[in-house]
């Protein structure tokens, strides 16, 4: 009885976890519930992008984790050009949050100028460039 | 009192031979199983109902053991979907992950083991409070282990990331991060009453130690909040991971709130309790008789235990956990108490009029957890209060019942007279041992040797509810082991002070 149950519980655990598995694999990306703001894809559906014929299109990349939180970005394209980028993160901490209050400006603007996810780190602050830099790749990749 | 009789001479060698076929066949449970024994054709009514009610309360058994594995395996997976696995490519990272997964766990394992101890009825109905109570003490055992390993693993993570030190790493953090310093507070927090719980085990501490060490979970919780929302990921807004956690957290203290606090507060005060009489039974032993409203609602049986809080100025703050001596009727409980522990012994003194606190009922040392249609009741000392209970509540028909009371005096049969009036009208056989027990025995020297299936023939096929001392039920549940009694039909309860 007891040997049987637990058996059970054991393979339906185990059908969990080789879902999540498969899912992490798979997309390599963040599963997200909600989908922010208007005329927008989430980084799991890029291809319904296709669908909004006018004006500029939202993409957002995937959540990036550190010990200090995680950071995601979000670029608006127009005519196939980044216009905006924009980010959410979950830092509680003041040190991280000023950090990311000072380096993101100029990661914003560099890759504004360079439209790509190649630019250089921003000092003091390699963490949050690279989760910056690294969910915002993820974005540009959505763009097809 | 010494009208001790062996209803039949001892016979191990066929009893041991009988008992191996019966348990075979009971282990493979339900009505199926008994259609293939020799006396299916004459198998009663009631032996099928019970045998129903078995299965049924399995199958919740295996739900909830399904459900609550499936639980932890589902914060891992929601991490691992959530590019988790990706963190499994470089050796840093993998230890990373590692860290974050045993947190996950523990995190986990904090909801069930809350929820075990909330006194949800489902849980009290398959479980029974007391193995809930074992399993929360496991999970519990799991969680500072999953704990410590959390902050291990990620401190050693992050420095092999950072290609730094752990000790480098987790000075850092506590320069950097006041929700990291409080997190390393709820971690020693968790340590020591992780500790202190598995040494109070054995001690057995006063119940306000008890409850002051417990108490220190809650600020614990506290504690790790803030990292919880900050440093890690488990509130990620956009994440099922944060839909999955709130839920999980609002659900444990939803039912915490719901069956610890609520809905004791609503039976006390839908049902008004209040001491009519106390009259003693035997040595430093007193019978409680309660009136109250309405209660019929409370749905307890006779085997049930009930957390009685009397509201005298030394005794409100103290709950005490009682098997009810008789089933109750809409109007009247009834209990029987030893003078034990100090709380107790204030108990004797108690005046009619004093209003009583209750919570409950809990357990499944009743009728709802019979497998067959046949009983063993086996009571000692104290232990006879709720034998006599279950005796009356649980049904079966004259001669399929045998009731086995014990003590190291005649005085200590408590509730003899009533027991033996009982027996008398429902048919049920009725064997006194009396005298100190033989050696590690569950039985007298005068009966030295004997078997439960010596007393009882066919205890192998029928369920077998055992209440007295620790160490004494110890030796009775031993002895049904070898006796080849199916675990699924041995029934006991036992309080934790």
């Amino acid at each position: 009885m007891t040997t049987r149950r637990n058996s059970a519980a054991l393979l339906a655990s185990a059908g969990i976890l080789a879902t999540g598995w498969s899912i992490g694999t798979a997309h390599g990306q963040t599963l997200t519930t909600t989908v922010p703001a208007t005329s927008t894809t989430s980084g799991t559906t890029a291809g319904a992008a296709s669908g909004i014929t006018s004006g500029a299109t939202t993409y957002t990349g995937t959540r990036q984790s550190d010990r200090w939180g995680s950071l995601q970005v979000t670029i608006t394209v127009a005519s196939g050009k980044i216009t905006n980028v924009t980010y959410t993160t979950t830092a509680g901490d003041g040190k991280s949050l000023s950090i990311e209050a000072r380096a993101t400006p100029t990661l914003k603007s560099e890759v504004l100028a360079a439209q790509s996810a190649q630019v250089s780190t921003v000092s003091g602050a390699t963490y949050t460039s690279t989760k910056y830099l690294t969910s915002l790749q993820s974005a540009i990749d959505q763009m097809g | 009192m010494t009208t001790s009789t062996l209803t039949d001479s001892p016979r191990p060698a066929v009893a041991t031979a009988v008992s191996g076929l019966t348990a075979d066949a009971a282990g493979s449970a339900g009505v199926a199983c008994a259609a293939g024994a020799p006396d299916a054709g004459v198998l009663s009514r009631l032996g099928a109902f019970y045998r129903a009610q078995s299965a049924r309360r399995e199958r919740r058994h295996d739900l909830l053991t399904i459900g609550g594995w499936s639980l932890v395996a589902t914060s891992i997976a929601l991490y691992l979907a959530d590019g988790g696995i990706t963190r499994f490519a470089t050796l840093g990272g993998a230890v990373t992950a590692i860290g974050i997964i045993t947190g996950l766990v523990a995190t986990a394992l904090m909801c069930l083991m809350l929820v075990l101890t909330a006194r949800v009825p489902v849980i009290d109905r398959t479980l029974g409070q007391d193995r809930a109570t074992t399993l929360h003490a496991q999970l519990g055992r799991g969680m500072v282990f999953g704990l410590l390993a959390h902050g291990a693993f990620l401190m050693a993570g992050y420095a092999l990331e950072g290609k730094t030190t752990p000790v480098a790493t987790l000075l850092d953090l506590w320069r950097t991060s006041t929700d990291f310093i409080w997190a390393c507070v709820a971690l020693l927090m968790f340590a020591g009453v992780g500790i202190s719980s598995m040494v109070a085990l054995r001690r057995k501490y006063p119940y306000e130690v008890w409850m002051g060490i417990h108490l220190t979970t809650y600020a614990a919780i506290v504690a790790s909040l803030p990292h919880q929302f900050s440093m890690s990921g488990l509130f990620a807004e956009g994440t099922l991971a944060r839909a999955f956690w709130i839920a999980m957290f609002l659900a444990t203290a939803g039912v915490m709130l719901a069956f610890r606090v609520i809905a004791p507060i609503i039976a006390t005060f839908t049902h008004r309790l209040t001491v009519s009489r106390v009259v003693p039974v035997g040595p430093d032993a007193v019978t409680i008789e309660m009136t109250g409203r309405n209660l019929d609602a409370l749905e307890a049986r006779g085997g049930h235990w009930l957390q009685w809080r009397f509201l005298t100025p030394a005794l409100a703050l103290q709950p005490h956990p009682f098997s009810l001596s008789a089933d109750p009727t809409d109007s009247t409980l009834r209990i029987t108490v030893r003078n034990l522990g100090a709380g107790s012994a204030r108990l004797a003194a108690l005046q009619p009029g004093t209003k009583v606190a209750v919570e409950g009922p809990y357990g499944m040392f009743t009728d709802a957890s019979r497998t067959r249609e046949r009983v063993v009741l086996v009571g000692a000392g104290i232990g006879i209060a709720p034998v006599r209970a279950l005796l009356e509540s649980t049904r079966f028909a004259p001669g399929d019942a045998a009731v086995i009371l014990r003590a190291s005096t005649p005085d200590e049969l408590y509730l003899l007279d009533e027991v033996r009036a009982l027996c008398a009208t429902k048919g049920a056989s009725l064997q006194v041992l009396v005298g100190p027990r033989a050696g590690a025995s569950w039985v007298p020297r005068s009966y030295a040797g004997a078997h439960l299936t010596d007393l009882v023939p066919w205890a192998t096929d029928a369920d077998l509810y055992v209440c007295g001392p620790e160490a004494w039920m110890d030796a009775v549940l031993r002895n049904a082991d070898e006796c080849g009694i199916p675990a699924l039909q041995i029934h006991d309860e036992r309080f934790a002070w």
